[in-house]
């Protein structure tokens, strides 16, 4: 049975509807992204709906367990995650907007599918249009990665390993 | 053909690096008769069969990482990236061999989390790309941390437009 930090557990808590402003949000950057002049590049910047840790209820390096020890970390606020975004087609003016969501994670990893690996802070960024979940056009994924990309910080790369599990 | 030409010449090398020097000429074309050749010929020719050399110094390590991309696996990003397609493959190295030409040098290219590749431009604050998906689609970027990002449709036959809007974009 794998063993992980005691944090990673869901343990019954309950999600959180809304993270503060605040709130820092964790994900981890391939060695094919080691940043440039301290930018990480669009290109490592994933399109909603995507997956980070939310810092509340997490140490930085969690996003490293249980086999990314070589990755780096990055992290952004809820307060920058792009304002909605309006689709650049004329004849398309749909406006989708996006939202730190508390996505608790208790299922098999697909790393361990016989195993049950939790992570309580498992947090996604969705896309909504009218409320609704929506997939929007190239165009506005575009847009809302440069804008998150301006907005990210690098925390580092080169962690000491990770804790064994 | 390219494929004929293959077949017909006892020296892989030099017929892989001729057939590979003619892609940016007309590159969907050639992807087409790449594509004849099995997929794994094909990214062979496409990737692997360049000297260095040929390029300009500043240029190289672009080309260098260029040729590694197409070991990446699925989830070379750690979470479940798509590694780029040949066509991708194809165009990254066309809009390369344009900025050695003009000695426009990018500050790195890699591949995109989205399923693609990309060449990008930092300088200071100011952000700026060509980004190659692999449905198909090119698009720009340019930002610079202040004002709205402003994405560009990139379209190859017209590239140098593209290529002038991002230098202005950076020295302005």
């Amino acid at each position: 049975m794998i063993s992980i930090p005691a944090r990673f557990r869901v343990n019954g808590r309950p999600t959180i509807k809304d993270f503060e402003l605040d709130e820092s949000l964790y994900f981890r950057f391939s060695s094919e992204h080691f940043p440039d002049e301290n930018r990480l590049p669009v290109a490592a910047i994933r399109f909603p709906d995507f997956s980070v840790n939310a810092g509340s209820l997490s140490q930085p390096t969690d996003v490293l367990i249980p086999h990314w020890v070589d990755f780096g970390i990055a992290v952004f606020t809820v307060s920058v995650i792009p304002s909605p975004i309006k689709s650049d087609d004329k004849h398309d003016e749909r406006e989708f907007s996006f939202k730190a969501c508390h996505d608790p994670i208790d299922e098999a990893h697909p790393a361990y599918p016989s195993q049950l690996f939790e992570n309580y802070a498992h947090t996604e960024i969705r896309t909504f249009l009218e409320g609704n979940r929506k997939d929007p056009p190239k165009s506005v994924k575009k847009k809302f990665r440069l804008k998150l990309s301006d907005a990210t910080g690098i925390v580092g790369i080169h962690f000491p390993p990770a804790p064994s599990l | 053909m390219a494929t004929m030409a293959l077949e017909a010449n006892n020296a892989p090398s030099t017929t892989f690096s001729r057939f590979y020097d003619a892609v940016p000429l007309d590159l969907d074309s050639l992807f087409e008769e790449a594509m004849g050749l099995g997929v794994d010929q094909a990214r062979t020719v496409l990737t692997k069969h360049i000297p260095l050399s040929e390029h300009k110094e500043e240029f190289q390590p672009f080309y260098k990482k260029l040729r590694g991309f197409p070991n990446l696996h699925k989830g070379w990003d750690g979470y479940d990236a798509e590694k780029p397609n040949l066509l991708v493959l194809g165009r990254t190295r066309k809009v390369l061999k344009r900025l050695e030409e003009l000695n426009f040098v990018p500050t790195n290219i890699s591949p995109s989390v989205e399923g693609g590749t990309s060449i990008y431009f930092i300088k200071g604050n100011k952000y700026a790309d060509f980004e190659f998906f692999n449905s198909g689609e090119i698009l720009g970027g340019i930002a610079n941390r202040e004002d709205e990002p402003i994405v560009l449709e990139i379209d190859l036959n017209d590239l140098d437009s593209s290529i002038e809007r991002i230098q202005q974009f950076l020295n302005d």
